[in-house]
């Protein structure tokens, strides 16, 4: 049931091309960006280590994170707000097997991107596979790619609005890459904002996965304070997730006779975009 | 056993008391509707009883199940059709009745399915593309494809063209030949005096009347006899009559619970006279009426 889930919910995913081209093709087209900025010079002369050697692994990372974190919390929440969990409740899948579907599905399209932006690593940039640390980088990933499953779910459970998960999916995600070393790579950043950065979850995995990486470095490449970091994002976000989750949409939107709701029935469909920023009321 | 058993369900709503008290059964076999005006708790019971919502007093007993706490085992054995819920858009017909029929032990084909719903011509369009009416009858294959003992089904006609609504009705009268229970809530009383075998009817949480449309009918109202008073003729003149005479100009009605015996009074007298009873009609009270009258008590 579950593996039918995920290749369903897969599917889907394939399908829509806003979620592919946000959550697969971003992490590729900043790879490129930054590659033309920085040109792909050696680090050391001699050494054969080229800069990009340091921005595939965290450009993987915020691929991991959209996928998810971004896109699964997005797609969780328009499919709550569409009714099709309230759906699926209904049917004899356990609510376990649609969250497992859901969560599978983002593995996929983080270990296709990831997998992608190695390969174009290795053919475009010279990029050199450190096969010592691979354990620990799988691993790493893994525990990575939990972490923000789980705090996906949980940005759902917390924020009932869809359009508020997506500002949070997309912006807050972008935000949050500029100060954990992903976009601004070894940029110095005032002392709050770099405490702040080392807060979030998202900063340990850039760097975890960035130090297995790194051909200078010896020993087998587990981070194992960036990973209890991870591990405690994991766990507390499961913890809200299943504390807060609802299967249907907000009380004041709860499924009831139209007539009942109000005088004004809102045209259904999507917001128009200036509706965006206003946020949650206006939508009701 | 019966299919459905509810005994003094309750549920409140910040206080408010959405369901109070409420009390019916479906037999096995039987098309049982659920009416009242918006907010009457038709959703909220049914809701209920499909275990999206918990109860907060009352027993409540669907399939030998308790819908609370039935879980898995109870959910593979009803078909739900909720009042309004989303699909996945970015799939097909066929690719979302097979997914559902994936969720149960003994599904029907979904082919079958969607022949049966008159989806056929869209079978593999994208949800996407279907109309509103299309959408509810891909609700309606949802809910019928893991071949369900017991169907829910939440106002399964509302934006339907007189045409489709009748290819709806013929649809459940299948079901219900073929011994599938259905429970089903609707505002229209055509559709309920058509379907159901037995009603309830609920007014702010509470059942106001409950049995067959024809017992509601002929305990609640009486018949309108109406005709047009003859040229030249007195009010007055008229036959006695048992019911309630009104007259508008020339135009009288009579509400009669002996429509038989009026008719034969007034026919006999107009024969006598050699007279004509112009628009002579004898209306029967429809669900509609009685169902007015019911809903309408609530200040008188």
């Amino acid at each position: 049931m579950i593996a039918r889930l995920v290749r369903h919910e897969t599917v889907s995913f394939a399908r829509s091309p806003m979620a592919t081209v946000f959550t697969v093709a971003m992490p590729l087209l900043m790879t490129v960006i930054v590659g033309a900025a920085v040109g792909d010079q050696a680090v050391q002369p001699g050494s054969g280590v080229r800069v990009m050697q340091f921005v595939i692994p965290v450009m993987a990372v915020f691929g991991v994170a959209q996928s998810c974190f971004g896109a699964l919390a997005i797609r969780l929440a328009d499919l709550r707000d569409r009714g099709w969990l309230k759906r699926l409740r209904g049917t004899p899948v356990p609510a376990s097997a649609v969250l497992a579907g859901l969560a599978g599905a983002s593995m996929v399209i983080a270990a296709v991107t990831v997998a992608m932006l190695l390969a174009v690593g290795v053919v475009f940039y010279d990029v050199q596979m450190v096969w010592r640390t691979l354990p620990a980088l799988l691993l790493t990933l893994l525990v990575g790619a939990a972490c923000f499953t789980v705090l996906g779910l949980a940005v759902v459970a917390l924020v009932r609005n869809a359009a508020a998960v997506r500002l949070v999916g997309t912006g807050l995600l972008l935000a949050l890459a500029f100060i954990s070393d992903i976009i601004l790579v070894g940029a110095r950043l005032p002392a709050w904002l770099d405490v702040v950065g080392w807060v979030f979850p998202l900063r340990h995995l850039a760097n975890a996965v960035r130090d297995a990486m790194n051909p200078f470095l010896t020993g087998p490449g587990f981070s194992a304070g960036h990973l209890a970091v991870l591990t405690a994002w994991g766990v507390g976000g499961a913890a809200v997730a299943v504390w807060r989750f609802r299967w249907e949409r907000p009380a004041a939107r709860q499924t009831t006779a139209p007539a009942t709701r109000g005088p004004v029935r809102r045209r259904q469909g999507r917001p128009a975009p200036w509706r965006l920023p206003a946020g949650q009321r206006s939508m009701r | 056993m019966s299919a459905v058993i509810v005994e003094e369900l309750s549920k409140d709503y910040a206080g408010v008391k959405a369901v109070d008290h409420v009390s019916f059964t479906v037999e096995r076999g039987e098309v049982f509707a659920l009416l009242g005006p918006n907010g009457a708790g038709k959703t909220t019971t049914v809701e209920i009883l499909e275990g999206h919502r918990r109860r907060d007093a009352g027993h409540v007993s669907v399939l030998g199940f308790d819908p609370a706490t039935g879980g898995r085992g109870y959910r593979e054995r009803i078909g739900i059709v909720l009042q309004e819920a989303g699909f996945e858009e970015e799939f097909s017909v066929f690719e979302l009745v097979r997914l559902y029929a994936g969720f149960y032990p003994h599904p029907r084909d979904p082919d079958d399915v969607i022949e049966q719903t008159g989806l056929k011509d869209k079978r593999d369009a994208r949800v996407r593309t279907l109309s509103g009416g299309q959408r509810r009858r891909l609700d309606l294959a949802l809910g019928l494809v893991g071949c369900p003992e017991l169907l829910f089904l939440d106002e399964p006609t509302t934006g339907f063209d007189p045409s489709a609504r009748h290819h709806a009705w013929e649809l459940i009268d299948g079901l219900r030949s073929s011994g599938t229970t259905i429970l089903l809530t609707t505002h229209y009383m055509d559709e309920a005096q058509h379907l159901a075998d037995r009603v309830a009817v609920l007014r702010a949480g509470s059942v106001v009347a409950s049995g067959a449309p024809d017992t509601l009918i002929a305990a609640g109202r009486a018949s309108v006899l109406s005709f047009r008073l003859p040229e030249g003729t007195a009010f007055a003149e008229l036959p006695a009559l048992t019911g309630r005479l009104e007259a508008h100009g020339a135009a009288v009605s009579l509400e009669t619970v002996e429509p038989a015996r009026d008719m034969h009074a007034l026919t006999g007298w107009a024969l006598e006279r050699g007279t004509e009873l112009a628009s002579l009609a004898l209306a029967r009270p429809s669900l509609e009426d009685v169902y007015l009258d019911l809903v309408n008590e609530v200040t008188s």
